[in-house]
């Protein structure tokens, strides 16, 4: 809607004021124009009748012309006649002139057939003139038996009184001379007399009998020059004569010129309303339709489905941009779930693992119990410090805690190496020591054993006298601190191959080493990257096991106590 | 606030539209009315034709200064509707049409006067008929040899016959049915279209003689019609035609006027010398109307009598149409 305001509004008021403007304009140039023309044909005619007037002057005065209408029989005719003739040359083609006696009887004319009419003396023309001595007549001819359809007289006086008078007539012929060319041939021309009688017309004028139309007009007391049929009216007063001038001039602008123009406007609004339609609609296509697609699919992925794919060939660059994002967004969220379904189904299956190792504990514990007895009756001391010790480490490993105390994982490593001592007859010897301060930092129970375990296994079954010493300390990482508890043998040691390969995340494909590689990956699951187990080659004999979590006190009662302390 | 900016917007439209029709308004004012005042105004209903009542009409305009409002129709369609306007002011003078329509309907008239004598008169062709053989009585016309040579114009439609046919019936003193008889005999039940018409076939030779108006024959002669004109022994009418101030005139005053400018001595002259009318003032009758004997018509009589003669004449020309 807004669209199409702002691109149809403007080009219809502008058009329509351009509409206007020119036709104002237009219609006014051809209104000045039309009225200097007007101005000429009337101009043109005031001259011919100054002419006329002047040369009337000169043949009321003339004596000699008195004189002869005075005479009934005609003397000196010809003398007349030379002088009509020679006096009115010029002006012969616009009119023709005759001389009338004070009866009204024609005596002398430069026209044909006129001899001996009469003009009645006290009617019309000659009355007029006779009532206006000295100035020259002009009346419109009502006899129907002449030419003329104008005629102009003058009174000619001598000492006597009248002596007759000098009429000019003319005829429409002789108007079309005189206004030859003053006039186009879609425009009309109107001679009217002082009373608005039509003298002559010619063109368009006649045709809409105009002189009529403007009488009644003025008759009826309405406005006079109000267009007629299409033309313009210029009326102008030929002044001293009474007569008037119409000119017809076609209009510039006819109701059908105007009406073209508004249809063209239209047609061009009409075809400009269509583009715009085209153009919403593309543009709603190219805005609106990705976004839409986006939202949709957003929706997909809010509602679980990862596999939600948004396509990407839009026409905007930007989209494409944006779609190629979410997508590539949406396959990351994936792989970060899957791989998080992978590590809870690992954990998962190491649970049930060790849930099955629990096997029937309370059974074993008071068989073990009940062997401890047995032994103390028969005072075996060996036996009862081998049943005690075990049954700890069976507490341990059947408790349900994942994670345990450093302290508690140091004496659980003592208790295994007291059984060992025992079982392998003291060929080696295992020392724990840590910082008291450390005794309460967490980690996950049974990690540290296993690695004892296999020193005492692997590294020390063919020494005599094998040492294994378990450290505990803190070490500043990048980030936090870290809790780092190494176990050191100086038995037969690792091959630095194997080592390399363990480094590298072989741990859990080494057969040999399961309890190492299960070690890690409980440390890993638990702490993520950066911690785990590291083992490398001693340098005189022997293997170095580095395990590292991340330096966290116990997160119950007894970090309140420490924190007392 | 959307509020306030649509108010503003459309204040704009509307300059905007304003402005573009300031510029139609501008045209609109032309030229200021130029106006007549009613006292230089006159509404005049002729039936006069156009070459009579033209020069009257403008000598009037230009010695008086006033304006005539001019409607000019048939004289029986003229007086139908001033009668039919019932006191509404149609105009304020009729001018044109026999003196019996005017006393047919007397009352629509504050004042009428005869305006010129209209007298009936014989015409004959001259190359057709010898001045001696032409008929120079009403009773002649009977005459065998004149049978179906006779040019006459349709009563039913033309004012001045059926004026012909009443002068005929009050010259021959007979029965209206017998005159009536013979005479459509004598036309051989042939009528014109009008009296000028028949004027027309008696120049055109087609008929040898006919009966119209010594205006139309004066008028034709001087066109250089070859005919002449007789006026019957027996006598004549010529019944004037008419002129009157209609009641109820808007500008009374301007209608006398015009009355007394139409039956001055001017335009009576311009009659006698342009229009070929009788005056109606005694002295400018001419001295060879004295040939002319003018029957003491009785135009009342005539005016009584119109429909029954009409139906009867018609009734004739029927009756010879079924034979």
């Amino acid at each position: 809607m807004c669209f199409l305001t702002v691109s149809v509004l403007p080009l219809a008021v502008c058009s329509l004021f351009l509409i206007q403007m020119f036709q104002m304009k237009v219609s006014r140039d051809y209104r000045v124009m039309d009225m200097e023309q007007a101005e000429e044909i009337n101009g043109r005619l005031e001259q011919l009748f100054a002419e006329f007037e002047a040369l009337a002057q000169e043949f009321s005065d003339n004596g000699e012309i008195a004189a002869a209408l005075r005479q009934s029989e005609a003397g000196n005719s010809n003398e007349i006649y030379r002088t009509l003739y020679r006096e009115t040359k010029e002006l012969r083609d616009y009119a023709w002139f005759e001389l009338y006696d004070s009866e009204g009887v024609c005596r002398y004319s430069t026209g044909a057939g006129t001899y001996q009419r009469k003009l009645e003396p006290y009617w019309g023309i000659l009355r007029k003139a006779a009532e206006n001595p000295g100035g020259l007549a002009v009346s419109s001819a009502d006899d129907p038996s002449t030419q003329a359809v104008l005629q102009a007289a003058m009174l000619i006086e001598d000492g006597h009184g009248s002596a007759g008078f000098f009429v000019i007539s003319m005829g429409v012929q002789e108007f079309e001379t005189v206004l030859k060319g003053t006039y186009g041939g879609q425009d009309g021309i109107c001679i009217l007399d002082s009373f608005l009688e039509t003298v002559y017309d010619a063109g368009t004028a006649a045709s809409e009998n105009i002189g009529e139309v403007l009488r009644s007009r003025l008759l009826r007391n309405e406005p006079i020059q109000e267009d007629v049929g299409g033309n313009s009216i210029y009326l102008d007063e030929m002044e001293g004569i009474g007569l008037y001038t119409v000119l017809l001039r076609p209009q510039v602008f006819t109701a059908s010129t105007v009406n073209s123009m508004y249809s063209v406007l239209f047609i061009m609004i009409a075809v400009i309303l269509i583009l715009c339609i085209l153009l919403v609609i593309k543009l709603s296509n190219r805005l609106s339709r990705p976004i839409h697609v986006l939202n949709e699919t957003m929706y997909e992925v809010q509602s679980g489905n990862l596999d939600a794919h948004m396509q990407e060939d839009w026409p905007t660059t930007e989209f494409v941009q944006m779609s190629g994002n979410f997508n590539y967004m949406t396959a990351d969220l994936k792989k970060y779930m899957e791989k998080q379904v992978e590590q809870q189904k690992q954990l998962n299956e190491i649970q049930i693992a060790m849930m099955q190792a629990q096997l029937n504990p309370h059974f074993l514990y008071n068989t073990l119990d009940t062997v401890k007895w047995v032994a103390k009756a028969n005072h075996v001391p060996e036996i009862v410090t081998l049943v005690s010790k075990l049954a700890k480490i069976l507490r341990a490993s059947i408790s349900r805690e994942q994670f345990t105390t450093l302290r508690e994982e140091m004496e659980l490593v003592n208790s295994y190496a007291e059984i060992q001592r025992i079982r392998f007859n003291g060929k080696f010897e295992c020392t724990c020591s840590y910082d008291e301060k450390l005794a309460d930092c967490e980690l996950p129970k049974l990690v540290i054993q296993p690695i004892v375990e296999n020193a005492v296994i692997h590294g020390l079954s063919e020494c005599e006298d094998g040492h294994i010493r378990v450290q505990a300390f803190v070490e500043e990482g990048e980030k936090a601190q870290k809790l780092v508890v190494t176990v050191s043998d100086d038995g037969c040691g690792i091959e630095q191959a194997v080592i390399d390969r363990l480094n590298n995340g072989g741990m859990q494909e080494h057969t040999g080493h399961i309890g190492l590689g299960n070690v890690d990956r409980i440390i890993r699951l638990h702490y993520g990257e950066g911690f785990g187990v590291k083992i490398q080659r001693q340098e005189q004999r022997g293997t170095l096991v580095i395990l590292t979590f991340p330096f966290q006190k116990e997160r119950t009662e007894d970090v309140e106590s420490i924190g007392g302390r | 606030m959307l509020k306030n900016t649509f108010r503003k917007r459309l204040s704009m439209l509307a300059v905007i539209l304003g402005a573009v029709f300031f510029g139609t308004a501008c045209q609109a004012e032309k030229n200021a009315g130029v106006s007549i005042p009613e006292e230089k105004k006159l509404v005049v209903y002729t039936s006069h034709k156009e070459e009579v009542y033209q020069p009257i009409i403008r000598e009037f305009e230009e010695r008086t200064g006033i304006w005539v409002e001019l409607c000019s129709g048939g004289t029986s369609e003229l007086l139908e509707e001033i009668q039919a306007s019932k006191g509404e002011f149609t105009c304020d003078v009729m001018f044109g049409g026999g003196i019996e329509s005017y006393s047919a309907c007397e009352d629509c008239f504050e004042t009428y006067t005869p305006f010129t004598e209209l007298p009936i008169v014989f015409i004959y062709n001259n190359k057709l008929v010898d001045s001696s053989q032409a008929p120079c009585s009403w009773q002649e016309l009977f005459y065998e040899r004149w049978q179906g040579n006779i040019a006459f114009g349709d009563p039913m439609k033309s004012g001045s016959s059926y004026t012909m046919l009443a002068t005929m019936i009050q010259v021959l003193g007979m029965d209206p049915e017998v005159t009536l008889k013979q005479f459509a005999k004598a036309l051989d039940y042939n009528v014109s279209e009008g009296s000028g018409e028949a004027v027309e076939e008696v120049a055109g030779g087609v008929r040898a003689v006919g009966l119209t108006l010594e205006e139309t024959a004066l008028k034709a002669i001087a066109k250089g019609a070859d005919i002449s004109i007789v006026y019957p022994k027996e006598g004549t009418s010529a019944v004037p035609d008419g002129c009157g101030i209609v009641k109820g005139a808007e500008h009374e005053e301007n209608a006398k006027r015009f009355l007394a400018f139409i039956v001055g001595e001017d335009v009576q002259q311009l009659a006698v010398d342009r229009l070929y009318r009788r005056s109606v003032r005694e002295e400018l009758r001419e001295p060879s109307d004295t040939n002319m004997k003018i029957l003491d018509f009785d135009v009342e009589w005539a005016g009584i009598h119109k429909e029954e003669i009409l139906k009867l004449w018609a009734e004739i020309m029927a009756e010879r149409g079924e034979e």
